[in-house]
């Protein structure tokens, strides 16, 4: 038998803890769909999803009770809706996106991701249909997310896009003004987007993936803070390399769970398994911070100097013990830093010490980008737009996967509260001055052309 | 360990537990006694619990002797009343298979406030349900708590859902905390290499 204390840990683990699978993304290449009669479409759509996920959930609850670990989320993965949608009118966009929407609900699963348009280099007629059509699909389904690709190492930067993005996103922010902008929280605009990464709002299923795959993504921030806690308290003057040991070889067993449940959750629904995304991915729920972590290692103000050496640090201890633990990893597998969905970032935005400058900085070092970032309701679609172009410039230049999910909250301003509940969370509109008009870098439009790296033959 | 000698009356297996009061030089009193036998040793577990030393094997006997003589002559290894001896002939139909077959095992982890009668209840239910205890470790960390954990044979036929239910419907009525979980999870995140049926 094993070893007494290897197995009260990993209990404690489990229940004291919360180590969960925070999500089963199961992705479905819809391509053989495709069919210019819309009817038709839509409904090989549904019987696609239903044949595939039908038996997703119920499959996901029965290893969760195996095993005692709750799997949180099911979520699904679709190949680019922009790819069955070329040649289509604007209408046939929202028909679709309604379709799916009610095909997800009828099989129980949370989300749907892979509304996705790639156009880091160049946009076809649907795809710019795709971006007048998106503020109604955003804000006339409930699971469904969207994902552009607006940059990539390979080909730069398409700026022209991202104004277009820029404008859905303030057009979207209006139609669920009620909700707070909510509809702009179920869209991400990537540098390199990664073509497995199983979390919402991102997630998609990209070329070159199995028709059917099963992505995982596991978590556990709240598992690491409390190791790290606990080893505090033994050692109370360890040093950053120990500190570092102890969240590596954390993040290996967090990985582990999640590669064993995935793969099985894979076998009983007889399709592929593709990866483990390591990303430490917080909640609103309480102990289940990204902050918190970054709080017990010794930033007191998240936001002040020290706290990039600190998300470095961290993030690159996940990698190293999730890749020793998998040889599957893949996604995003950095730390995520959602604003709103962290209740110590959102903390410290109130308290002034985390502003937007920061977590940009951060986000050069592998946290996964501007993610669910409330900006006051009047911010200009050049300003927004501006503020894209940066986040996606530092994933281009350094090679990495870069995002931006910010929202615009109609009719509020800077230090009051957006709210949007469940997992999405709440957080104090961050302040951000819109630029001048005279300003006009963004405006220009065109493309930003590819790093000089990118020339690798 | 001796050969086996030949060719006369064929070779007898025998169960042996030793139990005693732990000393330095018990496994070297008791394994001189089976040399003297010529027994060979087959299989053998040892632990100690709180002082106290067990000893459990299976011996191989060319010109057995009978139960009580191999019994006695054990005894005698020790100091007088030192080892409490038990022995049994190896029944023919014992093999080395488990008890549960095709079984999935999993881990019991019981803990809180010790009182009297706690394993009995457990073991009362799991023995109802067709359940078998591999293996089974029980300690107080302080005087008033205790933990258990058992390794359990589960048949693969038995809905493990409703067992779940069941092991927390007990630990709640008795208000203790139990969990229990299949061992792919405690060797996935304990062992270097991954669980090999799943990965």
């Amino acid at each position: 038998m094993l070893r007494t204390d290897d197995i009260l840990s990993t209990v404690r683990m489990l229940r004291e803890e919360q180590l969960d699978v925070r999500t089963v993304t199961l992705g479905i290449n819809l391509q053989e769909c495709a069919s210019y009669d819309l009817d038709h479409l839509c409904r090989k759509i549904h019987n696609k999803i239903l044949s595939k996920a039908g038996q997703l959930v119920s499959v996901c609850n029965e290893l969760g009770r195996k095993y005692g670990i709750p799997i949180v989320n099911k979520r699904l993965a679709i190949s680019p809706a922009t790819w069955l949608l070329e040649g289509m009118h604007k209408d046939a966009h929202l028909q679709v996106a309604r379709q799916l929407d009610s095909s997800v609900k009828a099989v129980g699963v949370d989300l749907l991701g892979g509304f996705t348009a790639l156009v880091q280099k160049g946009m076809t007629p649907g795809e710019r249909t795709y971006f007048e059509a998106l503020p109604e699909v955003l804000s006339q389904t409930q699971r469904i997310c969207a994902s552009v690709n607006a940059a990539s190492t390979r080909t730069g930067i398409n700026v022209d896009a991202i104004l277009l993005v820029a404008e859905a996103l303030k057009k979207t922010a209006e139609l669920t003004a009620d909700k707070d902008g909510f509809g702009c929280a179920k869209v991400v605009v990537f540098a390199n987007i990664p073509d497995d990464n199983p979390f919402m709002a991102g997630g998609f299923l990209g070329p070159g993936e199995p028709e059917v795959v099963i992505n995982i993504g596991v978590s556990g921030p709240g598992v690491i803070k409390r190791r790290l806690q606990q080893m505090l308290q033994d050692h109370p003057s360890a040093n950053l390399g120990q500190i570092a040991e102890q969240i590596k070889e954390t993040a290996f067993r967090i990985t582990r769970v999640g590669e064993l449940i995935g793969r099985e959750v894979a076998a009983r629904l007889n399709v592929d398994f593709g990866i483990v995304d390591l990303s430490l991915a917080p909640s609103p729920r309480v102990g289940d911070s990204v902050g918190e972590i970054l709080q017990v290692m010794g930033i007191d103000q998240i936001g002040s100097p020290g706290t990039t050496a600190a998300v470095a640090m961290l993030t690159d201890a996940v990698k190293k013990g999730g890749m020793f633990a998998s040889s599957s990893v893949g996604g995003l597998s950095g730390a995520f830093i959602p604003v709103a969905e962290d209740s110590a970032l959102a903390q410290a935005v109130a308290d002034g010490s985390l502003r937007l400058e920061k977590l940009e900085a951060i986000t050069s070092i592998c946290s996964v980008g501007l993610d669910m970032v409330p900006v006051p309701g009047d911010i200009s679609v050049q300003t927004l737009a501006s503020i894209i172009a940066d986040e996606l410039a530092i994933g281009v230049i350094n090679n990495k996967t870069t995002a931006a999910r910010i929202i615009p909250v109609p009719g509020k301003s800077a230090g009051e509260i957006a709210r949007w509940g469940g997992l999405f969370g709440e957080s104090p509109i961050l302040d951000v001055k819109n630029l001048s008009p005279t300003q006009t870098l963004v405006g220009r439009g065109g493309r930003i052309p590819a790093p000089i790296h990118s020339v690798r033959n | 360990m001796n050969q086996e000698t030949t060719q006369s009356p064929p070779a007898e297996r025998f169960a042996v537990a030793i139990m005693s009061r732990d000393r330095v030089g018990i496994v070297r009193d008791v394994t001189g006694a089976l040399k003297r036998l010529n027994a060979n040793i087959e299989r053998l577990s040892q632990t100690v619990v709180m002082d106290y030393f067990t000893l459990t094997l299976v011996v191989s006997i060319p010109q057995p002797p009978s139960v009580e003589e191999l019994r006695d002559l054990l005894r005698s290894a020790g100091s007088p009343g030192e080892f409490e001896v038990s022995v049994k002939q190896f029944s023919k139909e014992a093999k080395a298979r488990p008890v549960v077959s095709d079984a999935d095992i999993f881990i019991l982890t019981m803990t809180g406030v010790d009182r009297p009668g706690i394993l009995a209840e457990l073991a009362a239910y799991l023995a109802g349900k067709g359940i078998n205890i591999v293996d089974l470790y029980m300690y107080k960390p302080n005087p008033t708590d205790f933990v258990l954990i058992s390794e359990l044979a589960v048949p693969q036929q038995m809905n493990a859902d409703q067992i779940q239910l069941d092991i927390e419907a007990l630990g709640k009525k008795s208000g203790l905390a139990v969990t229990i979980q299949h061992q792919n999870i405690f060797k996935a995140t304990n062992e270097v290499t991954a669980p090999a049926n799943v990965f």
